[in-house]
């Protein structure tokens, strides 16, 4: 892939992420190779490749779940950690909700632990997709879980989004209410990076990419650029890039 | 944030121990109806062979609530830091020594509930409690015939009791520190991390076992089975075992806390 689009150019004062020289090993097996990176404010970014190309250990690296094997990340300026963690809101792909809770006792939790949390718009939202908050999280379907995930990390106030899959595990209808949750829960202070696989969903609200291959990221770049260089979809850039 | 952590850490287990001291409690009482309330009223098979089950299921209950301590506390941490709730857990904005501190607070805490329970229903089941002044004053005879034949005894009883005293304060502080070292050691295997984490249970605890073996047979020397030994001797002795012993403890111990935070902080590895 070119050269010329692996960058999105971000001032030092609109950078929200800085990734310099990102290495993670599992043991002998390389996860992520060496990634620079910065990613600016206001932004939906799209983090894309197959399976195992190393995105959710990526997102995993910023949220503080892994600690890199080597390099560094900053995040509003701050290395990981728990100022870092008062600005990121993580979207894992598994669910981690405490199950002997109910849907209201977990909102609580995160009314405890994060100032931005925004009880109000949790509430709201679970109206809007008829969950009743007495609800066991033990007794709900995993689609069900997801959505209720998907609502405590979206009604924080964060500086960045970190949203694993989100879209991967629930029914068509849900989903188009999960992509209009982000964008309308978001701020021109904060960014969204979303991995999936489901990208001709999710494209049209996409303002950047990053593809990761074997390791290894091939290109940033925003979405309009790659329409004008390409002359195709992201999909189908997708497509050719990662063609088996 | 230690505040909060320590309240969802007892919500999220007093259901489970809730059960046990309310079996306990049953169980005493149906004791002490069969066999001082049915049973004061004549001799019935039935009610005997009643009792005899009842007491045998309390006293292993009793001994099950200790167990399931170790038990609960040991699933809670791990599935609560090292498996998929970890997600959540490590992305709240909290030190990982608060993480730790809630454990061994809230561990501390259902550990002293457990023995209270177990206490009173055991006091409970026997409906007398004649016998404790009587014991008490057996105990006292023996301490004094030892001073008897020498009074430096004295001196020696006090700090074995002070020292018995403390380990059971410390024990449920030190077994959930041992627990969270072992299980965060654990983690940092990319497979087998609960296999792991017992492999380091055992290691951990051998080692400190040849140690503290070694070293007692050192301090204590020929004296260790010498029954004839003089007070002050014997107490020269037990001293030496007590400084090794509250100088292992804290060199391990801390070295455990400090290992757990530095995995924590620094190693985290949930995959």
């Amino acid at each position: 892939m070119s050269e010329e689009i692996m960058n999105t150019e971000n001032t030092a004062s609109d950078t929200l992420v800085s990734c310099k020289g990102l290495s993670k090993n599992y043991g002998s097996k390389l996860a992520l190779s060496n990634i620079n990176l910065d990613l600016g404010r206001g932004k939906i970014i799209g983090l894309l490749g197959p399976n195992g190309s190393g995105k959710t250990t990526f997102i995993k690296l910023l949220s503080g779940i892994l600690t890199p094997t080597t390099g560094s990340i900053e995040i509003s300026g701050n290395p990981i950690g728990i100022e870092t963690k008062k600005a990121v809101s993580y979207l894992p792909e598994r669910t981690y909700l405490n199950e002997w809770m109910n849907v209201k006792q977990m909102i609580q939790f995160f009314s405890d632990f994060y100032a931005d949390f925004k009880p109000d718009t949790a509430y709201d939202m679970l109206k809007k997709l008829n969950i009743n908050p007495e609800d066991k999280l033990k007794t709900m379907s995993k689609g069900t879980r997801e959505k209720v995930q998907l609502i405590l990390v979206m009604s924080r106030e964060a500086e960045l989004y970190l949203l694993d899959e989100p879209i991967g595990g629930v029914d068509p209808a849900a989903r188009d209410y999960i992509i209009k949750t982000i964008i309308n829960n978001y701020n021109e202070n904060a960014s969204v990076i979303i991995s999936t696989h489901l990208i001709s969903d999710i494209e049209h609200i996409l303002d950047e990419v990053i593809f990761i291959k074997d390791s290894n990221l091939v290109m940033h770049s925003t979405v309009d650029e790659i329409r004008e260089q390409h002359g195709k979809s992201v999909d189908g850039v997708f497509r050719e890039v990662f063609a088996c | 944030m230690l505040g909060k952590l320590i309240k969802y850490e007892l919500m999220a287990e007093w259901k489970k121990y809730a059960m046990i001291f309310v079996g306990l409690v049953f169980l005493a009482l149906s004791f002490l109806i069969l066999n001082r309330g049915i049973g004061s009223l004549g001799d019935f098979l039935i009610v005997d062979l009643l009792s005899g089950l009842v007491i045998g299921a309390f006293i292993l209950l009793c001994f099950a609530a200790f167990v399931m301590l170790f038990v609960f506390t040991t699933i809670r941490t791990y599935k609560n830091l090292f498996r998929d709730e970890g997600y959540l857990m490590h992305t709240l904005p909290v030190k990982p020594w608060e993480h730790i501190a809630s454990k061994v607070i809230a561990f501390y805490v259902w550990s002293i509930a457990t023995t209270i329970v177990v206490i009173i229903s055991a006091l409970i089941a026997i409906g007398d409690v004649s016998w404790i002044p009587m014991i008490a004053e057996e105990f006292k005879k023996v301490i004094a015939i030892t001073e008897l034949s020498d009074p430096g005894f004295t001196e020696f009883w006090n700090g074995l009791m002070w020292y018995m005293g403390i380990c059971l304060i410390l024990y449920p502080f030190l077994m959930q520190i041992y627990i969270n070292f072992c299980l965060a050691v654990g983690s940092l295997f990319n497979t087998h991390k609960l296999i792991m984490a017992v492999v380091t249970f055992i290691g951990v605890n051998t080692v400190s076992q040849v140690i503290s073996s070694i070293v007692m047979f050192i301090t204590a020397g020929s004296q260790m089975f010498n029954e004839d030994a003089p007070a002050a001797v014997m107490l020269e002795t037990m001293s030496s075992f007590y400084i090794f012993t509250a100088i292992f403890c804290i060199i391990i111990y801390g070295a455990m806390l400090w290992a757990t935070n530095f995995i924590m902080n620094k190693k985290l590895n949930l995959e």
